[in-house]
């Protein structure tokens, strides 16, 4: 879940994620993880970042890190951690209350 | 009952303790007091307050070892694994804490230098029997982060996570020190 002073677009909060990591988990970190944005929800608060099973730990512990996205003040929070992208599909429609779950955009 | 210590009006915050992770939130200032060890707690002549836990805070450990005993947590601002400071905390069974502002903060080789420091602090405080509370005495809402989160983070620097639940969980049995 994303907690943002302000709206953050799709493309801005996939560049960032990715530098911000890259600086927290250092290049062979980042190689090993592989963290990517697969699915953004359409209110643009919640996404699921796809990653190295063997590294989600590590990427929770850089999401923790990250303190602004650009000049904005932001919160990452992990809220459900799966194997399967349908699972934190479901999981977020749930925490969203929403009973249909979203497609890739 | 895990607790942590916010650094501004708890009226500003829109969502729950709950939804962070905690059962309840401190205000600094507040619930909590906070004193400067050496010649400025002096000059500003308030002392621990009944019934709040008291946090003494200094760069100087000197300074906190000689105030060890008025306060209930200790908060040595460079983490400074003095072996004189964590044996006056064992045997006066005072608390240190570990301040979570003082790694998100800072950014770079700053923020790796001060989770080195906390790391070592925290392994001396384990080897000296000392117990840590961990707080993030955060500015705004965006600085707090949940138990949960701390941990992925100390898991990565050799600290498990149930002693992270467990630093959350003390500063509710904090009692005054000057009751003693």
């Amino acid at each position: 879940m994303i907690m943002a002073d302000s709206h953050i677009d799709r493309p801005l909060l996939q560049s960032m994620i990715q530098t911000s990591l890259l600086e927290k988990l250092g290049e062979i970190g980042f190689a090993k993880a592989d963290p990517k944005l697969a699915y953004t929800g359409h209110d643009g608060t919640t996404t699921i970042i796809r990653c190295a099973h063997t590294e989600a730990e590590s990427v929770r512990a850089g999401l923790a890190l990250i303190t602004h996205i650009g000049y904005k003040k932001v919160h990452l929070m992990p809220v459900f951690t799966s194997g399967t992208i349908l699972k934190c599909k479901r999981a977020l429609a749930r925490a969203s209350g929403k009973a249909r779950y979203g497609h890739n955009s | 009952m895990l607790t942590d210590i916010l650094d501004f009006d708890l009226g500003q915050l829109r969502r729950s303790p709950r939804f962070y992770g905690f059962d309840s939130f401190l205000q600094l200032g507040k619930d909590v007091t906070i004193h400067p060890a050496g010649k400025q707690k002096k000059l500003s002549g308030a002392g621990p307050q009944p019934g709040k836990p008291s946090i003494v805070f200094s760069s100087n450990t000197e300074e906190l070892i000689r105030v060890v005993k008025k306060f209930d947590v200790v908060y040595s601002t460079i983490y400074d694994a003095s072996p004189a400071l964590l044996t006056r905390l064992n045997v006066a069974k005072r608390k240190a804490l570990v301040n979570i502002s003082d790694i998100l903060g800072k950014e770079g080789a700053d923020r790796a230098q001060m989770m080195h420091r906390i790391s070592r602090f925290l392994e001396f405080c384990r080897s000296y029997r000392v117990e840590v509370v961990f707080a993030s005495m955060a500015k705004d809402e965006f600085s707090i982060r949940g138990p949960q989160e701390i941990a992925d983070i100390f898991v990565q620097l050799g600290v498990g996570r149930e002693q992270i639940r467990y630093s959350y969980s003390i500063i509710n049995d904090v009692s005054w020190a000057g009751s003693e």
